[in-house]
C-alpha cells in the first residue's frame, strides 16, 4: 500500500535520480569490492613475501648456525684434544715428579713421623719430668715442713724440761 | 697366747657420781654419763692414734663401762706409755671441763663433776680368753695385781686437789729416774688399801708439764677450747691445773712470734697461779721465762729474781738453776754463772750445756 502510494506521487524524475543514485550505490559497492580485493591480494603478496623472507630468515639462520655449531665443536674437540695432551703431559710430569719425591717424601714423612714422635716422647718425658718434680717439690715441701715440726717439737720439749 | 707384758695403766672415773645420781634426775644423770662417755671415746681413740698406737690389743687396749675408763699401754717403751698416760690424763680432763654437760652445769650456777685419775705401771697378763673367741671378740684380757693397786689408787684420787691425779710407786720411780718428762709429784702418802693388806705409796701429780696437751687434742673438741680456760681461771676455786697448762700453752704461741701480747697476760696469770698452787717452783720459772725470753717483758734482773725464788723453795731444781746461769753469762757475771753450772753438774754430771759451759770458763781462766 505505501509503495503504491509512493509510486502515485513521484514523477519521472525522481525516478530517474533513483536509478541513478541506485546505479551510484551499486557502482561504489562493486568498485569498493574490487578495491577490497586488491587489497586482500596485495596483503596476502606481503604475507606471502613475509612468509618467505622469515623462511630464508630462519633457513639462514640455521645455516649460520648450523656452521656457527660446527666451528665451535671443531674448536672444542681442538681445545680437548689440546688439554687431554696437556694433561696426559701434566700426568706424566706429575708421575715422574711422584716417582722422584717418593723416597723424599717418605723420608720427610718419617723425618715428620720421628720429629712427631720425638716431641711426643718430650713431651711425656716433660710432663712426666715435671709430675716427678711436682712430685719431688711437694715431697720436699713436706719434708720441710715435718723438719720444722720436728724443730719446733724439739724446741718445745726444750722448753718443757727447762721449765 | 698368754703373754706377761709390763703395762701402764691408767683408770678414771666421774668423782662423787654417787651422790650426784642422787642430785640429779634420771635423765641428767643419763645425760651425764652419756656425755662423759663420748667424751672420753674422743680423746682416747684420738690420742692413741695420733701417736701411732696399733690399738686392737697389740700395743694398747681400752675400755669404758658406765662412769669408768680403763686404759692400757703397753708399747714396749714404758716411759712413752707413761708420757702417753699423763697426757690421755690432761686432755680427758680439759675435754671434760669444757664439755657440754659441764658447761650448762656451770650457766646454772651447780658444782661441776671432776674426773678422778690413778695411773700406774706394772707387770701383768695379756690373754685373749677362749670365751671371748666364741663370742666373736678377739680383745685380750689384762689381769693382775698390778690392776687392782691401780683401780685403789684411782680411788684414792678423790682425796687430792691439783690435778685429781694420783700414781703409783713403780710410775713415780721411772719418772724421777728419767729426766724426760716434766712431772711433779708430792711428798709420798701411805695409803692402806682395804683388801690389800699393806701400806702402798702413792702419790699425787702436782705439776705436769707438756706442750703437747693442747695442739693433740681432737680437733671437735679444740674449738673455742682457749677461752673456756681463760674463763674457768677466772670463776671462783679454779681448779689449779687449769693454769700451769694455760701458762705452758701461752709459753707456746709466745715462742711461735706472734703472740707477744701475751707476755704482761702470762705474767699476771702466774701471779695469780701462785695464790692457787701450792708447788710454786714452775710457776717462778714460768714468771722468769717470760722475763728472760719475753719481748716486751724481757727484764733480765726480773728474771732472776723469779728464778731465785723457785730456787729457794726447791734449791735443786735444774730448771731454775740452768736458767740463773745463762742470765748471769749474759750479765758478764762469769763466776756466778759458773757456780750454778757446776751446781746442775753435782746433781746431774750428763748435763750437756753445763759441761760445755764450765769447759769454757776452764779454758778461758787458763
Amino acid at each position: 500500500m505505501i509503495t503504491t502510494e509512493l509510486l502515485r506521487n513521484v514523477s519521472y524524475i525522481d525516478v530517474a535520480l533513483l536509478v541513478l543514485i541506485i546505479f551510484f550505490l551499486i557502482r561504489g559497492i562493486v568498485t569498493q569490492g574490487k578495491i577490497k580485493k586488491e587489497i586482500q591480494e596485495e596483503t596476502e603478496e606481503k604475507i606471502e613475501a613475509l612468509k618467505k623472507y622469515q623462511e630464508d630468515a630462519f633457513e639462514m639462520l640455521n645455516k649460520k648456525h648450523e656452521s656457527l655449531k660446527e666451528i665451535l665443536v671443531d674448536r672444542i674437540n681442538k681445545l680437548t684434544a689440546k688439554l687431554n695432551t696437556i694433561l696426559k703431559s701434566n700426568e706424566t710430569v706429575m708421575l715422574e715428579i711422584d716417582n722422584k719425591t717418593k723416597p723424599l717424601k717418605a723420608s720427610i714423612d718419617d723425618t715428620v713421623d720421628q720429629v712427631k714422635a720425638t716431641r711426643d716422647t718430650l713431651r711425656k718425658t716433660m710432663l712426666e719430668n715435671e709430675k716427678e718434680m711436682k712430685k719431688m717439690g711437694k715431697e720436699i715441701d713436706d719434708f720441710s715442713k715435718e723438719i720444722q715440726k720436728m724443730k719446733d717439737d724439739i724446741r718445745e720439749r726444750t722448753i718443757d724440761l727447762e721449765l | 697366747m698368754t703373754e706377761s707384758i709390763v703395762a701402764t695403766m691408767l683408770f678414771a672415773d666421774l668423782m662423787d657420781s654417787t651422790e650426784m645420781a642422787k642430785n640429779l634426775t634420771l635423765l641428767e644423770y643419763d645425760e651425764m654419763i652419756v656425755d662423759f662417755q663420748s667424751t672420753m671415746y674422743e680423746v682416747v681413740s684420738h690420742h692413741l692414734s695420733h701417736y701411732d698406737y696399733v690399738g686392737n690389743g697389740l700395743d694398747s687396749y681400752w675400755s669404758i663401762a658406765g662412769d669408768e675408763l680403763r686404759v692400757f699401754l703397753y708399747s714396749g717403751a714404758v716411759l712413752f706409755d707413761v708420757r702417753s698416760a699423763l697426757l690421755i690424763a690432761a686432755k680427758m680432763k680439759l675435754a671434760w671441763l669444757a664439755g657440754a654437760f659441764n658447761e650448762r652445769i656451770l650457766e646454772e650456777g651447780r658444782m661441776v663433776s671432776r674426773i678422778g685419775v690413778g695411773i700406774n705401771c706394772g707387770k701383768v697378763i695379756k690373754d685373749v680368753r677362749e670365751w671371748r673367741v666364741r663370742m666373736g671378740q678377739e680383745q685380750p684380757n689384762i689381769e693382775g695385781y698390778a690392776i687392782n693397786v691401780t683401780k685403789r689408787i684411782e680411788s684414792a684420787s678423790r682425796e687430792t686437789n691439783v690435778y685429781n691425779i694420783m700414781v703409783g710407786d713403780s710410775l713415780y720411780k721411772r719418772c724421777q729416774e728419767s729426766n724426760e718428762i716434766n712431772v711433779a709429784f708430792s711428798q709420798p702418802r701411805s695409803l692402806d688399801f682395804k683388801g690389800l693388806g699393806q701400806k702402798i705409796p702413792v702419790y699425787e701429780v702436782i705439776s705436769f708439764i707438756n706442750f703437747e696437751i693442747l695442739p693433740s687434742m681432737p680437733v671437735s673438741l679444740q674449738d673455742g677450747l682457749l677461752d673456756k680456760m681463760q674463763y674457768a681461771v677466772t670463776q671462783p676455786n679454779p681448779e689449779p691445773w687449769i693454769f700451769v697448762t694455760l701458762l705452758r700453752h701461752y709459753i707456746s704461741l709466745i715462742t711461735s712470734g706472734r703472740h707477744e701480747y701475751l707476755e704482761s697476760h702470762g705474767i699476771e696469770l702466774a701471779k695469780q697461779a701462785l695464790e692457787v698452787l701450792e708447788y710454786k717452783p714452775v710457776i717462778y720459772n714460768m714468771l722468769g721465762w717470760f722475763h728472760a725470753y719475753g719481748q716486751s717483758a724481757r727484764n733480765l734482773e726480773m728474771a732472776l729474781r723469779y728464778f731465785d725464788q723457785s730456787l729457794s723453795l726447791d734449791p735443786r731444781n735444774e730448771s731454775a738453776l740452768l736458767h740463773k746461769a745463762r742470765i748471769l753469762d749474759v750479765m758478764g757475771k762469769k763466776d756466778l754463772a759458773r757456780h750454778a753450772y757446776e751446781q746442775i753438774l753435782f746433781h746431774n754430771n750428763d748435763h750437756a750445756e753445763a759441761r760445755r759451759k764450765v769447759g769454757q770458763y776452764q779454758a778461758e781462766q787458763q
